[in-house]
Protein backbone atom coordinates (compact mmCIF):
# COMPACT_ATOMS: atom_id res chain seq x y z
CA UNK A 1 0.00 0.00 0.00
CA UNK A 2 2.98 2.38 1.03
CA UNK A 3 4.56 1.39 -2.20
CA UNK A 4 1.44 2.47 -4.39
CA UNK A 5 1.22 5.76 -2.90
CA UNK A 6 4.88 6.34 -3.32
CA UNK A 7 3.94 5.77 -7.00
CA UNK A 8 0.94 7.87 -7.15
CA UNK A 9 3.21 10.18 -5.91
CA UNK A 10 5.75 10.21 -8.73
CA UNK A 11 2.19 10.39 -10.63
CA UNK A 12 1.58 13.49 -9.26
CA UNK A 13 4.36 15.00 -9.73
CA UNK A 14 5.23 14.45 -13.23
CA UNK A 15 1.69 16.01 -13.88
CA UNK A 16 2.76 18.75 -12.42
CA UNK A 17 6.17 19.11 -14.25
CA UNK A 18 4.72 18.53 -17.50
CA UNK A 19 2.21 21.34 -16.40
CA UNK A 20 4.82 24.08 -15.54
CA UNK A 21 7.01 22.92 -18.59
CA UNK A 22 3.89 23.52 -20.32
CA UNK A 23 2.65 26.74 -19.36
CA UNK A 24 5.52 28.40 -17.11
CA UNK A 25 9.30 27.06 -18.73
CA UNK A 26 8.05 26.38 -22.41
CA UNK A 27 6.52 29.51 -22.78
CA UNK A 28 3.44 30.40 -25.26
CA UNK A 29 5.83 31.14 -27.94
CA UNK A 30 7.10 27.36 -27.72
CA UNK A 31 4.02 26.34 -27.51
CA UNK A 32 2.51 27.77 -30.63
CA UNK A 33 5.91 27.37 -32.76
CA UNK A 34 6.10 23.44 -31.56
CA UNK A 35 2.43 22.36 -31.12
CA UNK A 36 0.68 24.65 -33.56
CA UNK A 37 3.04 25.85 -36.29
CA UNK A 38 5.09 22.66 -36.64
CA UNK A 39 1.77 20.11 -36.83
CA UNK A 40 0.00 22.55 -39.11
CA UNK A 41 3.56 22.35 -41.73
CA UNK A 42 3.69 18.89 -41.55
CA UNK A 43 0.43 17.48 -42.68
CA UNK A 44 0.68 20.90 -45.40
CA UNK A 45 4.21 19.03 -46.23
CA UNK A 46 3.10 15.65 -46.62
CA UNK A 47 -0.27 16.01 -48.15
CA UNK A 48 1.06 18.17 -50.72
CA UNK A 49 4.02 15.65 -50.89
CA UNK A 50 1.79 12.94 -51.64
CA UNK A 51 -0.48 14.54 -53.89
CA UNK A 52 1.79 15.93 -56.07
CA UNK A 53 3.59 12.26 -56.50
CA UNK A 54 0.71 10.16 -56.39
CA UNK A 55 -2.45 11.93 -57.20
CA UNK A 56 -5.50 13.39 -55.08
CA UNK A 57 -6.74 10.28 -53.93
CA UNK A 58 -4.65 10.05 -51.15
CA UNK A 59 -4.75 13.55 -49.56
CA UNK A 60 -7.15 12.66 -46.27
CA UNK A 61 -5.11 9.51 -45.86
CA UNK A 62 -1.95 11.18 -45.72
CA UNK A 63 -3.59 14.05 -43.02
CA UNK A 64 -5.23 11.98 -41.26
CA UNK A 65 -1.85 9.50 -40.96
CA UNK A 66 0.44 12.41 -40.28
CA UNK A 67 -2.49 13.86 -37.48
CA UNK A 68 -2.40 10.39 -35.57
CA UNK A 69 1.81 10.63 -35.69
CA UNK A 70 1.58 14.23 -33.95
CA UNK A 71 -0.61 13.12 -31.72
CA UNK A 72 0.83 10.04 -30.55
CA UNK A 73 4.49 11.82 -30.65
CA UNK A 74 3.14 14.41 -28.50
CA UNK A 75 1.75 11.98 -26.24
CA UNK A 76 5.27 9.91 -25.60
CA UNK A 77 7.50 13.12 -25.79
CA UNK A 78 5.73 15.41 -23.81
CA UNK A 79 4.49 19.50 -24.79
CA UNK A 80 7.78 20.18 -25.96
CA UNK A 81 8.28 17.39 -28.95
CA UNK B 1 56.51 54.69 -47.69
CA UNK B 2 54.34 51.21 -48.40
CA UNK B 3 51.21 52.18 -47.17
CA UNK B 4 49.39 48.98 -48.01
CA UNK B 5 51.60 46.98 -45.83
CA UNK B 6 49.81 46.96 -42.35
CA UNK B 7 46.25 46.90 -44.01
CA UNK B 8 47.17 43.70 -45.77
CA UNK B 9 49.03 42.66 -42.50
CA UNK B 10 45.42 43.06 -40.74
CA UNK B 11 43.44 41.40 -43.76
CA UNK B 12 46.14 38.55 -43.48
CA UNK B 13 45.33 38.43 -39.85
CA UNK B 14 41.73 38.20 -40.28
CA UNK B 15 41.38 35.59 -42.73
CA UNK B 16 43.53 33.46 -40.55
CA UNK B 17 41.28 34.16 -37.56
CA UNK B 18 38.27 33.33 -39.93
CA UNK B 19 39.98 30.16 -40.99
CA UNK B 20 41.13 29.03 -37.40
CA UNK B 21 37.17 29.43 -36.83
CA UNK B 22 36.29 27.11 -39.99
CA UNK B 23 38.64 24.43 -38.80
CA UNK B 24 37.68 24.48 -35.21
CA UNK B 25 33.75 24.15 -36.06
CA UNK B 26 35.01 21.13 -38.67
CA UNK B 27 36.98 19.15 -35.98
CA UNK B 28 34.09 19.85 -33.00
CA UNK B 29 31.44 18.64 -36.22
CA UNK B 30 33.36 15.19 -36.72
CA UNK B 31 33.02 14.26 -33.27
CA UNK B 32 29.52 15.41 -32.35
CA UNK B 33 26.69 12.75 -32.85
CA UNK B 34 24.78 15.62 -33.29
CA UNK B 35 26.06 16.55 -36.22
CA UNK B 36 26.21 13.30 -37.85
CA UNK B 37 22.27 13.20 -37.06
CA UNK B 38 21.55 16.65 -39.06
CA UNK B 39 24.00 15.56 -42.36
CA UNK B 40 23.54 11.76 -42.62
CA UNK B 41 20.34 10.45 -40.38
CA UNK B 42 17.54 12.76 -41.08
CA UNK B 43 18.86 13.48 -44.84
CA UNK B 44 18.63 9.85 -45.88
CA UNK B 45 15.47 9.17 -43.95
CA UNK B 46 13.67 12.07 -46.33
CA UNK B 47 15.65 11.03 -49.67
CA UNK B 48 14.90 7.26 -49.22
CA UNK B 49 11.16 7.71 -48.63
CA UNK B 50 10.77 10.58 -51.54
CA UNK B 51 12.78 8.16 -53.79
CA UNK B 52 9.85 5.29 -52.62
CA UNK B 53 6.99 7.40 -53.13
CA UNK B 54 8.01 9.49 -56.05
CA UNK B 55 9.36 5.94 -57.97
CA UNK B 56 5.99 5.00 -57.84
CA UNK B 57 5.11 3.46 -61.35
CA UNK B 58 3.64 5.86 -63.61
CA UNK B 59 5.79 8.97 -61.78
CA UNK B 60 7.98 10.73 -64.53
CA UNK B 61 11.44 11.31 -64.37
CA UNK B 62 10.73 14.95 -63.28
CA UNK B 63 9.39 13.47 -60.38
CA UNK B 64 12.16 11.36 -59.33
CA UNK B 65 14.10 14.24 -59.81
CA UNK B 66 12.86 15.36 -56.91
CA UNK B 67 13.69 12.26 -54.04
CA UNK B 68 17.31 12.45 -55.51
CA UNK B 69 18.15 15.68 -54.40
CA UNK B 70 15.19 16.89 -52.46
CA UNK B 71 16.74 14.77 -49.27
CA UNK B 72 19.92 16.79 -49.78
CA UNK B 73 18.47 20.01 -49.94
CA UNK B 74 16.65 19.54 -46.93
CA UNK B 75 19.63 18.30 -45.08
CA UNK B 76 21.70 21.48 -46.69
CA UNK B 77 18.78 23.34 -45.17
CA UNK B 78 18.98 22.14 -41.48
CA UNK B 79 22.49 22.30 -41.18
CA UNK B 80 22.54 25.86 -42.70
CA UNK B 81 19.69 27.34 -40.37
CA UNK B 82 20.41 25.37 -37.19
CA UNK B 83 24.58 24.28 -37.07
CA UNK B 84 25.65 27.66 -38.78
CA UNK B 85 22.41 30.08 -37.79
CA UNK B 86 23.19 29.30 -34.00
CA UNK B 87 26.98 30.48 -33.85
CA UNK B 88 26.70 32.63 -31.27
CA UNK B 89 24.45 30.52 -29.34
CA UNK B 90 26.45 28.06 -29.25
CA UNK B 91 29.33 30.30 -27.71
CA UNK B 92 26.73 31.52 -25.12
CA UNK B 93 26.10 28.13 -23.81
CA UNK B 94 29.89 26.93 -24.15
CA UNK B 95 30.37 29.95 -21.32
CA UNK B 96 32.61 31.44 -24.30
CA UNK B 97 31.04 34.63 -25.78
CA UNK B 98 32.34 36.91 -23.14
CA UNK B 99 35.63 36.03 -24.72
CA UNK B 100 35.17 36.17 -28.26
CA UNK B 101 33.55 39.63 -27.62
CA UNK B 102 37.41 40.69 -25.85
CA UNK B 103 39.26 39.61 -28.71
CA UNK B 104 40.45 42.26 -31.05
CA UNK B 105 38.88 39.87 -34.02
CA UNK B 106 35.16 41.31 -35.31
CA UNK B 107 32.62 38.74 -33.97
CA UNK B 108 31.68 38.75 -38.04
CA UNK B 109 34.71 37.10 -39.09
CA UNK B 110 34.49 34.44 -36.29
CA UNK B 111 30.99 34.18 -37.37
CA UNK B 112 32.34 33.94 -41.17
CA UNK B 113 34.81 30.87 -40.28
CA UNK B 114 31.74 28.98 -38.37
CA UNK B 115 29.20 29.24 -40.39
CA UNK B 116 31.79 28.14 -43.97
CA UNK B 117 32.19 24.84 -41.72
CA UNK B 118 28.38 24.19 -40.88
CA UNK B 119 28.06 24.63 -44.88
CA UNK B 120 30.35 22.26 -45.91
CA UNK B 121 29.14 19.78 -43.55
CA UNK B 122 25.50 20.74 -45.05
CA UNK B 123 27.11 19.74 -48.25
CA UNK B 124 27.99 16.56 -47.65
CA UNK B 125 24.01 15.59 -47.01
CA UNK B 126 24.10 15.47 -51.09
CA UNK B 127 26.55 12.48 -50.64
CA UNK B 128 24.59 9.67 -48.73
CA UNK B 129 21.40 11.00 -50.43
CA UNK B 130 22.75 10.47 -53.95
CA UNK B 131 24.14 7.11 -53.34
CA UNK B 132 20.75 5.78 -51.57
CA UNK B 133 19.11 7.02 -55.03
CA UNK B 134 21.78 5.14 -57.25
CA UNK B 135 22.44 2.06 -55.82
CA UNK B 136 19.08 1.81 -53.68
CA UNK B 137 16.73 2.87 -56.55
CA UNK B 138 18.82 3.11 -59.38
CA UNK B 139 17.95 6.70 -59.57
CA UNK B 140 19.90 9.38 -61.76
CA UNK B 141 19.86 13.01 -62.79
CA UNK B 142 18.10 12.46 -66.36
CA UNK B 143 18.98 15.71 -68.39
CA UNK B 144 22.12 17.00 -65.96
CA UNK B 145 23.62 20.62 -67.61
CA UNK B 146 26.79 20.19 -64.97
CA UNK B 147 27.95 24.00 -65.39
CA UNK B 148 24.39 25.19 -64.65
CA UNK B 149 23.91 22.35 -62.05
CA UNK B 150 27.21 23.62 -60.65
CA UNK B 151 26.55 27.69 -60.41
CA UNK B 152 23.08 26.79 -59.07
CA UNK B 153 24.34 25.07 -56.34
CA UNK B 154 27.02 27.92 -56.04
CA UNK B 155 24.30 30.41 -55.78
CA UNK B 156 22.20 28.16 -52.91
CA UNK B 157 25.34 28.07 -50.79
CA UNK B 158 25.35 31.75 -51.49
CA UNK B 159 21.61 32.31 -50.27
CA UNK B 160 22.29 29.48 -47.42
CA UNK B 161 25.40 31.48 -46.08
CA UNK B 162 23.62 34.88 -45.82
CA UNK B 163 20.62 33.49 -44.02
CA UNK B 164 22.74 31.77 -41.68
CA UNK B 165 24.67 35.07 -41.39
CA UNK B 166 21.34 36.94 -40.53
CA UNK B 167 19.99 34.65 -37.97
CA UNK B 168 23.15 33.83 -35.86
CA UNK B 169 22.57 37.70 -34.58
CA UNK B 170 18.71 36.66 -34.87
CA UNK B 171 18.15 33.63 -32.84
CA UNK B 172 20.94 35.40 -30.20
CA UNK B 173 19.23 38.26 -29.50
CA UNK B 174 15.08 36.46 -29.50
CA UNK B 175 15.14 33.03 -28.16
CA UNK B 176 12.00 32.56 -29.55
CA UNK B 177 12.88 33.02 -32.76
CA UNK B 178 14.87 29.59 -33.33
CA UNK B 179 11.65 28.53 -32.01
CA UNK B 180 9.50 29.97 -34.36
CA UNK B 181 11.50 28.97 -37.42
CA UNK B 182 12.81 25.30 -36.23
CA UNK B 183 8.71 25.21 -35.97
CA UNK B 184 8.09 26.37 -39.74
CA UNK B 185 11.00 24.01 -40.74
CA UNK B 186 8.29 21.57 -42.85
CA UNK B 187 7.21 25.43 -44.27
CA UNK B 188 10.59 26.36 -45.29
CA UNK B 189 10.67 22.84 -47.35
CA UNK B 190 7.37 23.46 -49.55
CA UNK B 191 7.95 26.95 -49.88
CA UNK B 192 11.75 26.56 -51.34
CA UNK B 193 10.12 23.70 -53.30
CA UNK B 194 12.93 21.31 -51.72
CA UNK B 195 10.72 17.57 -52.65
CA UNK B 196 7.77 19.52 -54.82
CA UNK B 197 7.98 22.30 -56.93
CA UNK B 198 6.35 25.36 -55.96
CA UNK B 199 4.28 25.55 -59.13
CA UNK B 200 1.66 22.82 -57.48
CA UNK B 201 1.57 25.63 -54.50
CA UNK B 202 -1.89 27.83 -54.22
CA UNK B 203 -1.14 31.43 -56.04
CA UNK B 204 -0.74 33.28 -52.98
CA UNK B 205 1.74 30.73 -51.39
CA UNK B 206 3.60 30.85 -54.62
CA UNK B 207 3.91 35.14 -53.99
CA UNK B 208 5.39 34.29 -50.58
CA UNK B 209 7.92 32.14 -51.76
CA UNK B 210 9.09 34.66 -54.12
CA UNK B 211 10.39 36.19 -51.26
CA UNK B 212 12.61 33.41 -50.02
CA UNK B 213 15.87 33.49 -51.50
CA UNK B 214 16.26 29.48 -51.62
CA UNK B 215 13.23 29.32 -53.74
CA UNK B 216 14.74 30.59 -56.93
CA UNK B 217 18.09 28.76 -56.91
CA UNK B 218 16.48 25.40 -55.61
CA UNK B 219 13.94 25.95 -59.36
CA UNK B 220 17.92 26.81 -61.31
CA UNK B 221 18.92 23.53 -59.99
CA UNK B 222 16.38 21.45 -60.34
CA UNK B 223 15.62 23.01 -64.00
CA UNK B 224 19.78 22.16 -64.09
CA UNK B 225 18.84 18.35 -64.16
CA UNK B 226 15.38 18.15 -66.32
CA UNK B 227 15.19 19.18 -70.30
CA UNK B 228 11.82 20.87 -69.97
CA UNK B 229 10.30 23.38 -68.24
CA UNK B 230 11.49 27.58 -68.23
CA UNK B 231 15.40 27.75 -68.09
CA UNK B 232 15.68 31.56 -67.01
CA UNK B 233 18.97 30.92 -65.10
CA UNK B 234 20.67 34.16 -65.51
CA UNK B 235 17.06 35.77 -63.88
CA UNK B 236 17.10 33.26 -61.01
CA UNK B 237 20.33 33.67 -59.97
CA UNK B 238 19.80 36.94 -60.46
CA UNK B 239 17.04 36.89 -57.67
CA UNK B 240 18.61 34.59 -55.25
CA UNK B 241 21.73 36.85 -55.18
CA UNK B 242 19.94 40.23 -54.56
CA UNK B 243 17.64 38.54 -52.11
CA UNK B 244 20.14 37.49 -50.37
CA UNK B 245 22.27 40.54 -49.92
CA UNK B 246 19.21 42.31 -48.76
CA UNK B 247 18.92 39.64 -45.93
CA UNK B 248 22.78 40.71 -45.17
CA UNK B 249 21.64 44.26 -45.16
CA UNK B 250 19.14 43.30 -42.55
CA UNK B 251 21.76 41.21 -40.35
CA UNK B 252 24.19 44.53 -40.57
CA UNK B 253 21.49 46.17 -37.89
CA UNK B 254 21.21 42.86 -35.78
CA UNK B 255 25.12 42.34 -35.70
CA UNK B 256 25.16 46.73 -34.19
CA UNK B 257 22.33 45.37 -32.00
CA UNK B 258 24.11 42.44 -30.44
CA UNK B 259 27.33 44.60 -29.86
CA UNK B 260 25.13 47.32 -28.42
CA UNK B 261 23.52 43.83 -26.41
CA UNK B 262 26.95 42.52 -25.32
CA UNK B 263 29.31 45.61 -24.89
CA UNK B 264 26.87 48.54 -23.52
CA UNK B 265 24.39 46.98 -21.71
CA UNK B 266 26.49 43.54 -21.14
CA UNK B 267 22.92 41.68 -21.40
CA UNK B 268 23.45 39.38 -23.95
CA UNK B 269 24.76 36.57 -22.34
CA UNK B 270 21.17 36.88 -20.08
CA UNK B 271 19.20 36.94 -22.99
Amino acid sequence: MKHLGLEAGVFARSLYLQYVALFQWATVRGYIAYKVLLPVTQILFFVQWGVYATGRQNALYLALGNALQLTANAAIFGPRS
Amino acid sequence: MNLLGPQRLVVRSLVRAAFSAFVLSVRLRVISPWSYLNWLVFPLLFAIVGLYVLSLPGAGSSHLVYGVLGGGLIGYWSVAYIDAGNGIQDERWNGTLEQIFATPTPLWVILLGKVCGGLLFGLFAFVPTAAAAFFGFHAVLPALDPWRFVISLGVLTLSFFCIAITMAPLFALWRWAFSMINGFELGVYILCGFMFPVAVLAPWAQGVAGFLAPTWAVKALYAATVAQGPHDFAAWWAVTSGLSLAYLAGAYFLYALVEREARVSGELALV
